[in-house]
């Protein structure tokens, strides 16, 4: 006899939910394989973000959907930076960031619009080209200059080491804030991450030298020519499709010959302001 | 040889509302339906057809006792196998062609593939639905619908066909057909199992009844047997002054005690209606 | 085919009912209109090309993409499971199928096999749209020499078909499990909003799990072990992420959620048939 009651239908209810939790115990050892690198990211960007401005429960809970709604912030902050919108700009470059802190297009170029073009906006606002005061105007760069470092200081709790975020900083330490030494150190810094650019080391080489520090340009500079030349010159990989191979960013890194003798010659030109002749020793 | 249909002291119940109330809606139903007989249920609504009818189809289980169809307990692929099914106000899927319906049926049921489109054409044509067997059923009538029903009922040739209410909204050309279907069906040796309110046509069509009320069977029988016994006699005639029907009286009296009565019959709708057609029929062919 | 050996044959008739539901899907539109959102969305993000945001456009494109393919995948299946569930239920076409040699566990087997092909046009249909929308643009870009920083690595069309798989794997579980609601619902509404709730659930279980599984209030800590075993992760299939952060789907990734998915689609759909041959459809 079948029992089709209120009675039947719980048993039948509490019988299904017995069979699901059956299930979900018995592939809980095969998810947590599944489960593995998926969750490294969402943990990332949980822990990342929380870190950030606590904005991190939002972040998970949105799951497959957060990076699209931070390119679409980042769509919105792109208009506003067209019609020279300084609070929504800096409002929604803010979020793009906290929904999605894994991406550095957002925080390297976040950093430059905070630095530069907030800077300009707000000289604009405060009066007419030229009835600005010097004063007036190097006191909004250089706040806008700290507002953009310590973006960039966020961004670095995200992307530990990443060499591109200190390039960033120390090209606002050279050309917003005009500061010799510490955009000298923050290319060091950047030289030193392990994928920093070719270009960044005979940066600071140049930056040493413009400092009058030609015996440290110089070391630094053949040190740099040495990895080069033991890493072997080979011809740029760039192509279509290619797989991503150089982390989460790209970053050109390719060596070719000519970037070898570039570098070559720049520590012949420093040896000669050294009054070093000895050019067989670097080579 | 098992019958077709037996029932074995079929109960079934309905759970109604939160509790344990249920409603009985068959109590006890022992009945069995011969090979080749065309079995009419009849009953009230709310008497137990729709629910009987449901349990040889293996739509829903008897809560008490036994349902067999051609041998095959009730429900089980086997039995469903030997039945076809008309369902009251058929309803059928509007994307679909009449061919494409009854195809889809016909590969459910096993139709072997060397058979089917041969089998599918024969039915369609059967109940007249060929020429707009390859319309899409959201255009069809409800007559058509009724036929379709038919047609997918029967392609897979069950021994068994029920009908649930099959002349419900039908109009008198689609009766026909329904009538035509049943003889061809009674001529090929099939067991028939129809639900009607519409006695005239059970009357018609049935061998044997079975009327149900609250669920029990009342009373099972030959139709042409439980006719027979209220069989009257009439003599008709077209106009009777009261001159004339006392002399039929005073002369029926002295023939006979039993007779009953003298009235007044008045025509009915459906002879004057045939009639109506027939008469539009013939002017239209006069016409041209 | 003799008659018996058709009786035994399940496979024919769950294909046949299968097949029944694609038909319908196709000739409703349900799978063109889904698509066309899709397509107009993909295409209106064509316009992020005025801002030159250079070869991170790529990732925008995908990121969109893989949104939309989720978002409207994930509609798709709860709407299509839901009308041709209840759709039957409705038009008492159930009573005249389930009157044939079909179980109730063959129909609901074959009504989520329908719905899977369908879902598996909509991913592969979308996912090599846009993967093909991200070569042409990667080209253009890189005929075009974009940033000193960056090289142009444009998003692998492979990981793009494998991304639209892993989504595919999730409208299967995402099926499953609304047919399983759907055997317990007595309407089409009710059914969708326990379904969109779910699917809701389904996303947020890891989250649940993590965030209450310690607190001290033992009731709160049961229903989020509960949660997290009652209903399967969904956010195991969102890989599209991985992608466009530069972190490639391996074979190895592929094969754990394949299984993963396939266990709990087979398990759910076991749940749904045992609980529908349990239900009075009279």
């Amino acid at each position: 006899m079948k029992n089709v009651g209120p009675s039947g239908q719980l048993s039948r209810f509490v019988a299904v939910a017995a069979i699901l939790v059956g299930v979900g115990a018995a592939m809980r050892a095969w998810e947590s394989v599944a489960w593995a690198r998926p969750r490294l990211r969402l943990q990332d960007d949980f822990l990342a973000s929380a870190r950030a401005n606590g904005q991190g429960l939002s972040v998970a809970a949105l799951g497959g959907f957060g990076s699209a709604l931070a390119d679409l912030a980042w769509v919105r902050a792109s208009v506003a930076w067209e019609n020279s919108d300084r609070f929504a700009t800096t409002k929604a470059l803010h979020l793009s960031v906290a929904l999605d802190p894994g991406v550095l297009f957002f925080w390297v170029n976040g950093a430059r619009i905070l630095c530069y073009d907030v800077a300009r906006w707000r000289i604009e606002a405060a009066g007419p080209s030229g009835s600005v005061p010097v004063s007036v105007r190097a006191r909004v760069v250089e706040e806008q200059a700290q507002e953009a470092l310590e973006f960039l200081r966020r961004a670095e709790r995200v992307h530990p080491g990443c060499s591109l975020l200190s390039i960033e900083a120390a090209q606002i330490h050279l050309h917003a804030r005009r500061n010799l030494d510490q955009a000298t150190d923050a290319f060091r810094r950047a030289a030193e991450c392990p994928d920093a650019p070719h270009f960044v080391a005979r940066i600071y080489a140049e930056l040493l030298r413009r400092q009058g520090k030609l015996r440290e340009a110089h070391r630094s500079l053949t040190i740099h020519y040495r990895s080069l030349v033991e890493n072997g010159a080979r011809a740029p990989i760039k192509t279509v499709g290619a797989p991503l191979t150089e982390g989460p960013y790209r970053i050109d890194r390719a060596i070719d010959p000519i970037m070898v003798d570039i570098v070559r010659r720049r520590i012949t030109e420093i040896a000669r302001e050294l009054e070093v002749s000895d050019i067989n020793r670097v080579e | 040889m098992s019958p077709a249909i037996e029932l074995t002291a079929v109960t079934h119940d309905f759970a109604a509302g939160l509790g344990s109330h249920r409603v009985r809606a068959v109590d006890g139903l022992t009945l069995s339906i011969g090979r080749g007989e065309v079995f009419g249920l009849l009953g009230p609504n709310g008497s137990g057809k729709s629910t009987t009818l449901k349990i040889l189809l293996g739509l829903l289980s008897p809560t008490a006792g036994e349902a067999n169809v051609m041998g095959f307990r009730s429900g089980t692929d086997c039995a469903r196998q030997q039945l076809g099914f008309v369902p009251e106000a058929p309803y059928f899927y509007r994307h679909l062609t009449a061919r494409e319906l009854v195809r889809f049926y016909a590969r459910l049921c096993g139709v072997p593939r060397s058979q089917r489109e041969r089998r599918i054409e024969a039915v369609l044509r059967e109940v007249g639905l060929l020429p707009a067997a390859d319309r899409r059923i959201a255009t069809y009538s409800k007559g058509m619908l009724q036929r379709a029903g038919l047609a997918q009922a029967i392609v897979h040739d069950p021994a068994v066909v029920i009908l649930d209410e099959p002349s419900a909204g039908l109009d008198a050309e689609g009766v026909d057909v329904l009538a035509a279907a049943l003889r061809s069906f009674r001529q090929a040796g099939k067991t028939v199992v129809i639900t009607s309110h519409l006695l005239p046509q059970i009357e018609s069509w049935c061998d044997r009844i079975g009327v149900l009320k609250n669920g029990r069977l009342v009373f099972s029988g030959d139709v042409s047997a439980i006719v027979q016994v209220r069989t009257s006699y009439a003599i008709l005639r077209e106009s009777l002054s009261g001159e004339e029907q006392s002399e039929v009286e005073a002369w029926m009296t002295t023939r006979t005690r039993a007779w009953e009565r003298v009235e007044t019959r008045r025509g009915c709708l459906p002879a004057v209606y045939d009639e109506m057609l027939n008469e539009r029929s013939a002017r239209e062919r006069g016409e041209r | 085919m003799n008659r018996d050996r058709w009786l035994q044959c399940s496979c024919a008739k769950i294909w046949i009912l299968a097949s029944h539901v694609w038909i319908e899907g196709v000739r409703q539109r349900l799978l063109a209109g889904f698509y066309l959102l899709f397509l107009v969305l993909l295409v209106s993000s064509l316009g992020l090309r005025q801002w030159h945001f250079g070869s991170s456009e790529l990732k925008f494109l995908a990121d969109f993409g893989f949104a939309a393919i989720s978002f409207f995948g994930s509609i798709l299946t709860v709407v299509a499971s839901v009308h041709f569930f209840f759709g039957e239920l409705e038009h008492r076409t159930l009573l005249t199928l389930l009157a044939k040699p079909v179980s109730k566990s063959e129909f609901i087997v074959g009504k989520w096999l329908g719905v899977f092909l369908l879902m598996g046009a909509f991913c592969a249909i979308a996912s090599v749209s846009l993967a093909g929308l991200t070569l042409a643009r990667a080209s253009e870009l890189f005929a075009r020499g974009d940033s000193a920083l960056e090289a142009v690595a444009s998003i692998e069309t492979k990981q793009v078909l494998l991304v639209g798989l892993f989504q595919w794997l999730k409208f299967g579980v995402l099926a499953a499990l609304v047919l399983l609601v759907a055997t317990y619902a007595r309407t089409a509404l009710f059914a969708l909003a326990v379904s969109f709730l779910l699917l809701a659930v389904c996303h947020l279980q890891f989250l649940i799990r993590d965030a209450y599984v310690g607190v001290e209030f033992v009731p709160l800590r049961w229903v989020a072990r509960g949660c997290g075993v009652l209903l399967p992760n969904f956010q195991l299939f969102a890989v599209g992420e991985e992608v466009t952060g530069g972190n490639p789907i391996t074979a190895a990734m592929t094969l754990h959620a394949t299984f993963y998915g396939v266990g709990y689609t087979v398990a759910i759909l076991f749940t749904a048939a045992f609980s529908f041959r349990g239900r009075d459809v009279g």
